[in-house]
C-alpha cells in the first residue's frame, strides 16, 4: 500500500520478527517453482507480498473474474439494451397467456428474441431487466459501502487515537447510532425526505429514491468499521514504533495518517468486500417492505422478491435472478476471504 | 358498500421446487377463454307464497352432519350484525343472526330476495314505497328459546344509529331520517338514554314491524337483507363487546372465538328448520380458521389433504398457484365467475375537464395487460360499461369500441394538435397494484402521455383518492354493489351532490346536473324493471357522453373448496360460496 518504507517494522500489524520472516521465507518457500526469485532475495512490501499472494488465489481469481464480468455487464447495459432493441420497461403482454399470464413457450418463455425469457404477469424481458437491475444494485451496494468504510475509518481512527472525553463521545455516537433500528428508521424517513423535497404532482426521480437508500445504509452501517478501526487503533498506537514516531517529533496527522492507517488496511478492506454483498441483501429486503427501488427503475431485489413467488408455477424466472445473486454474494465473499488472507496470511493459517 | 382494495396478500412461499420448468406453457385458454357464461341478474323480489315457504328446498345430495371449515386469511374485523359490511361478515351472519329478508340462490345465478324473519319481502303499505310492513313468521326463537320479537328488530336498527357502532350499512338509517351522511346527528341509538325505537319505526304488535320513510325508497326488500335488521335483544346487548358474541338467532351459536385465530360454530338447537325459508343448515359444526396466508389457504386446498377436504376458501387464488388449479382434479373443485364488483380507472374530473382526454384515455388504457398483471382472466374480464353483469338491468354495451389491448392512434385522432396532458397515477403500494399500475403506466405513455406514478400506503389509499383536492388525476378503484341492483352503484359514484372535503366515493368528482336529475327520476320509478332499464340507459349515457372513468374489468373470483365440500357455489350476492345451504360430502 504504503511505499514510504522508513520503518519497515511498523507495516506489519504483528512484531517485526514476524515482518521480517515473512519477508525473507515467502519468495523461497511459496514460489518454488520460479529460480530467479528463489535466488535472489528480494525486498518486497506487504502490498506487494499480498499481491502475489492473492494472484495465486484460484478462488481469488475466479471470484474476481465473475465481479469484472458483473461488472462490465452493469456498466454496458445501455450497449445491450441497444444490440436487442428491447427497453427494460417494454411489456410482451401477448406472449403471455390469457390465463396465469405466465410466458408462452418453454423454460419461461425463453426465445430469440428473450435469451431469459420474460416475467410473468407484465411481460418484461428478464435479460433486460435483469441487466439494468444489476446496475441498480451493484450502484447502491458500491456507494454504500465506501461512503460507510469512510465514515467509519475516519471516526474509528479519531476515536482510538484520541482517548478522554473525544474517544467516549464517539463510543456513545456509535452505541446510539446501533440502538437505532435500522428498519424503521428506514421506513419513516424515507417517505418523509420525500414530501420534503417533492410535491405530490411531482415526477421523483429514480436517482432520488437511489440516493436515499445509499444515504441510509451509510448513516447505519459505519458503525462495524468503526468500531474495528477503534480497536485496532488503539492496540497500536501504544507500539514501539508509534512512540518512536512520536518521540522524532511526528504530529498527530502524520501519526494517524502515516504511521497508524496503513496498518490497518487489511481488516478495512475485507469489511468493505463484506459489505458489499451484505448491501445487495439488504437492498433486496428494502424491496420486501415497499422502501426499496420503486417501478418502474429496474432492481435486482425487487426482481428476487417478486420472482418467489413463482417457484413452482416459472421457476425460470425465480431461478435466474436467484442465481445471479447467489453467484454475486459468494464471489464478493470468497473474494473478501481470499483478500483477507493475503493481507494477513497469519490469520488462516 | 364497498370500496375494494384487492386482498391479494403476499406472504411467503415454501413450496418445493417441482418439475414443471420443462414442459411447455401453451395458450389454449381452454379453462376460460372468450366470454364466459354470465348470469344476468333478474333482481326478483318474490312474493310468490312457494317461494317464501318455510323450511328451505331440500340440497340434492344433501347429506346432515360433520364439521365445514373456511379458511379466511385475516379473519372478521366485525361480526356485530350492526358493524358487519364486508361480505365474508355478512356471510357468517347468515348463520348466526336472522334478518327481515334474505337472499335465495339455487347455484345456477337465479337469485330471489324473499322474506326471512318475515312471511314475504316486506309489504308496500300505501303502493309508494315509502312505509313499509313486515309481519315476522310465528315461532321463531333465539339460542335461549326466548321468541324473537319485532321489537328486537327495532331495537336492532336502533343501535345501528350508535356512534360506536358506525362501520355497517347506513342505507335504512339514512332513509329513516332523511338527513344523508348526518343520520345519527339527533338520534344516536338507545344508549345513554336514547329511545328505544329509531325515528320512523313503529311496532304494533311482536309479530309486525313498520318502517316509514319520508321519501320513497322501493330498494327496501333489499337493504332488509342487510344483518342491519337483524334481531337484537336488548337485554343481551353488550354494546361494542357484542361483536365478539352476537346472540344467536339463526342455525349456529358461537362456541368459541378466538380474534386471529378461529371461530368454532355450533348448532343452535331452538332454531327450527320449518321457521326457515332460507337455510339448510347441514354441517353440525362450522370452523374458521384465520392463522394462514392467502397463497397458504389455497396451496393447502390444492393439496386437498385430508384434514382439509372439508374446507373452503374465502381467499381468491394467487396470480402464481394458478397454473396449479389446471389439472382435472383441482379444476373440478375451482369456483370461479364475476363478482359484484367493477375496476373502474376514476378519472379526477376536476383535473382533466376535456372530454376528449377522457376519452382518449379510454382508448389509451391497456385493459387487457393491467388484467394480466393480477392473473389474467381468473381475476377478471376486460369491461366496458358501469354496472356489474351480476346487476339486475346490466346491458352489454361499449361505448368506443376500443380493443382491450388499447388503440394508441385513436388516441392521437382524438387528441389532435392539443397536446396530451401530463398525467400522475396513483395506486396502492401492493405488489399486484404497483404491477397493474406499471402496466397503465406503460400503455399511458405509449398513447403519448406523459405519466408520473405515484405509490399511496395500501391502507390508506381510499383515504387519499377520496379527498375532493387530492392532487391525482387517475387512479384505480374498485366498487361492488350492496345489492345486486344499479341503485347501490350508480348514485354513490356518479352522484354530484354527494361530494363532501373527505371520504368521498364519487371518486372522479364527476357532478353534472343532467345526471343528478336523471338519478333522480330513476328513484321514484315504481316499477322495479323500468328502473333496471333506465339505471342501464343511464349507464350508457354518462360513459358516451362524459366518459368520467376508464372501466377496466369486472373483477372475478377464482377460489377453492376441498373435495368433500357439497353444494358449493359463488354467491350471486357476496361474491364468494355462500355457507347456509353447503354440507360435507361422508
Amino acid at each position: 500500500m504504503s511505499n514510504t518504507t522508513a520503518e519497515p517494522g511498523p507495516r506489519s500489524p504483528g512484531n517485526e520478527e514476524t515482518a521480517a520472516a515473512v519477508l525473507q521465507v515467502d519468495p523461497s518457500a511459496e514460489q518454488p517453482g520460479s529460480p530467479v526469485e528463489a535466488k535472489a532475495i528480494v525486498g518486497r512490501s506487504p502490498g506487494q507480498l499480498a499481491w502475489l499472494r492473492l494472484k495465486r488465489d484460484r478462488t481469488a481469481r475466479f471470484s474476481a473474474i465473475v465481479l469484472i464480468i458483473t461488472a462490465i455487464v452493469a456498466l454496458c447495459a445501455p450497449l445491450i439494451e441497444k444490440i436487442t432493441g428491447t427497453s427494460p420497461t417494454d411489456q410482451f403482454t401477448s406472449q403471455l397467456t390469457d390465463f396465469a399470464a405466465l410466458p408462452i413457450g418453454y423454460l419461461g418463455g425463453i426465445s430469440g428474441a428473450h435469451p431469459l425469457g420474460l416475467e410473468p404477469g407484465l411481460g418484461r424481458d428478464i435479460l433486460m431487466q435483469l441487466v439494468y437491475g444489476l446496475r441498480t444494485s451493484l450502484l447502491i451496494a458500491f456507494a454504500a459501502a465506501l461512503i460507510s468504510t469512510t465514515i467509519g475509518v475516519l471516526v474509528g481512527v479519531v476515536g482510538g487515537y484520541a482517548r478522554g472525553w473525544l474517544d467516549s463521545m464517539i463510543s456513545w455516537i456509535i452505541d446510539l447510532t446501533l440502538a437505532f433500528p435500522f428498519l424503521i428508521f428506514a421506513l419513516a424517513a424515507i417517505p418523509v425526505v420525500e414530501n420534503r423535497f417533492f410535491n405530490a404532482r411531482d415526477n421523483i426521480p429514480a436517482s432520488f429514491r437511489v440516493g436515499m437508500i445509499i444515504a441510509t445504509f451509510a448513516i447505519f452501517n459505519w458503525t462495524n468499521t468503526a468500531r474495528l478501526v477503534r480497536g485496532q487503533v488503539i492496540s497500536l498506537r501504544e507500539r514501539e514504533f508509534v512512540e518512536a514516531a512520536r518521540a522524532s517529533g511526528a504530529g498527530t496527522g502524520h501519526i494517524l495518517l502515516r504511521q497508524l492507517l496503513p496498518n490497518i488496511w487489511a481488516p478495512v478492506l475485507v469489511t468493505v468486500s463484506l459489505n458489499v454483498p451484505a448491501f445487495i441483501t439488504a437492498e433486496a429486503a428494502l424491496a420486501f417492505v415497499n422502501i426499496g427501488v420503486t417501478e418502474p427503475t429496474p432492481d435486482l431485489g425487487r426482481m428476487i422478491f417478486n420472482s418467489i413467488q413463482y417457484l413452482s408455477a416459472d421457476p425460470m424466472y425465480t431461478f435466474i435472478p436467484g442465481v445471479t445473486i447467489f453467484l454475486l454474494v459468494l464471489a464478493f465473499n470468497l473474494f473478501g476471504d481470499s483478500l483477507r488472507d493475503a493481507l494477513d496470511p497469519k490469520s488462516s493459517r | 358498500m364497498r370500496l375494494k382494495i384487492g386482498a391479494l396478500g403476499v406472504g411467503v412461499l415454501t413450496v418445493a421446487l417441482v418439475a414443471s420448468g420443462c414442459s411447455k406453457t401453451t395458450d389454449d385458454s381452454d379453462s376460460s377463454g372468450g366470454d364466459k357464461a354470465v348470469n344476468v341478474q333478474a333482481g326478483a323480489i318474490s312474493y310468490d307464497a312457494a317461494d317464501n315457504k318455510a323450511p328451505a328446498p331440500a340440497v340434492d345430495g344433501g347429506q346432515k352432519g360433520g364439521n365445514l371449515g373456511v379458511f379466511l386469511p385475516d379473519g372478521f374485523e366485525h361480526l356485530d350484525p350492526a358493524r358487519a359490511y364486508v361480505n365474508v361478515a355478512q356471510m357468517a351472519d347468515q348463520l348466526l343472526v336472522r334478518t327481515l329478508t334474505g337472499y335465495r340462490e339455487d347455484g345456477k345465478g337465479n337469485l330471489k330476495v324473499i322474506g326471512d324473519l318475515a312471511t314475504d319481502p316486506g309489504t308496500d303499505v300505501n303502493k309508494d314505497c315509502k312505509v313499509w310492513q313486515f309481519k315476522l313468521r310465528p315461532g321463531i326463537k333465539y339460542e335461549d328459546g326466548t321468541p324473537v320479537t319485532s321489537k328486537d328488530v327495532a331495537y336492532g336498527v336502533a343501535r345501528s344509529f350508535s356512534p360506536d357502532l358506525s362501520e355497517g350499512p347506513h342505507y335504512i338509517q339514512q332513509w329513516l331520517t332523511d338527513k344523508g351522511a348526518d343520520y345519527n346527528a339527533d338520534y344516536k341509538g338507545p344508549y345513554n338514554g336514547g329511545a328505544a325505537l329509531p325515528p320512523g319505526v313503529t311496532t304494533p304488535d311482536d309479530q309486525t314491524i313498520v318502517f316509514t320513510f319520508a321519501k320513497p325508497h322501493c330498494d327496501m326488500p333489499y337493504a332488509a337483507t342487510l344483518t342491519t335488521t337483524a334481531p337484537v335483544p336488548a337485554a343481551q346487548d353488550k354494546k361494542t363487546d357484542y361483536d365478539r358474541r352476537p346472540f344467536s338467532s339463526g342455525p349456529y351459536k358461537i362456541k368459541s372465538y378466538q380474534l386471529g385465530n378461529s371461530l368454532v360454530l355450533e348448532r343452535n338447537t331452538n332454531w327450527d328448520a320449518n321457521t326457515d325459508p332460507l337455510r339448510t343448515a347441514l354441517p353440525d359444526t362450522f370452523t374458521f380458521n384465520f392463522t394462514l396466508q392467502a397463497d397458504a389457504v389455497n396451496e393447502r386446498l390444492i393439496a386437498d389433504a385430508p384434514a382439509d377436504q372439508s374446507f373452503l376458501g374465502w381467499q381468491d387464488v394467487q396470480p402464481a398457484q394458478l397454473a396449479k388449479t389446471t389439472t382435472p382434479d383441482v379444476k373440478a373443485r375451482v369456483l370461479e365467475g364475476p363478482t359484484q364488483y367493477v375496476w373502474y380507472y376514476y378519472i379526477n374530473t376536476q383535473r382533466i375537464k376535456d372530454l376528449n382526454v377522457r376519452k382518449a384515455l379510454n382508448y389509451a388504457i391497456d385493459k387487457d395487460a393491467v388484467l394480466k398483471a393480477i392473473g389474467g382472466t381468473p381475476a377478471g374480464t376486460p369491461a366496458t360499461t358501469l354496472l356489474s353483469p351480476t346487476v339486475a338491468g346490466y346491458q352489454k354495451y361499449d361505448a368506443f369500441n376500443a380493443p382491450a389491448t388499447g388503440d394508441a392512434a385513436k388516441v392521437k385522432e382524438l387528441l389532435g394538435s392539443t397536446p396530451p396532458p401530463a398525467l400522475v397515477l396513483a395506486y396502492a403500494n401492493t405488489p399486484p397494484r404497483a404491477a397493474q399500475a406499471e402496466a397503465a403506466r406503460k400503455s399511458l405513455e405509449a398513447a403519448g402521455f406523459q405519466v408520473t406514478t405515484k405509490s399511496i400506503d395500501p391502507t390508506n389509499y381510499y383515504t387519499e383518492v377520496g379527498r375532493k383536492d387530492n392532487p391525482y388525476d387517475i387512479y384505480l378503484g374498485g366498487w361492488g354493489s350492496d345489492w345486486p341492483d344499479p341503485g347501490t352503484v350508480i348514485p354513490p359514484l356518479f352522484d354530484g351532490r354527494q361530494i363532501t372535503p373527505t371520504g368521498n366515493q364519487n371518486l372522479s368528482y364527476f357532478n353534472e346536473q343532467s345526471v343528478n336529475t336523471e338519478i333522480d327520476r330513476i328513484g321514484t320509478l315504481p316499477s322495479a324493471s323500468d328502473r333496471a332499464a333506465a339505471w342501464a340507459a343511464l349507464d350508457k349515457k354518462i360513459m358516451t357522453d362524459f366518459a368520467p372513468v376508464v372501466p377496466a374489468y369486472y373483477d372475478g373470483a377464482y377460489t377453492l373448496v376441498g373435495s368433500k365440500v357439497g353444494n358449493a357455489f359463488d354467491s350471486s350476492a357476496f361474491g364468494w360460496p355462500g355457507l347456509i345451504n353447503v354440507y360435507v360430502k361422508p
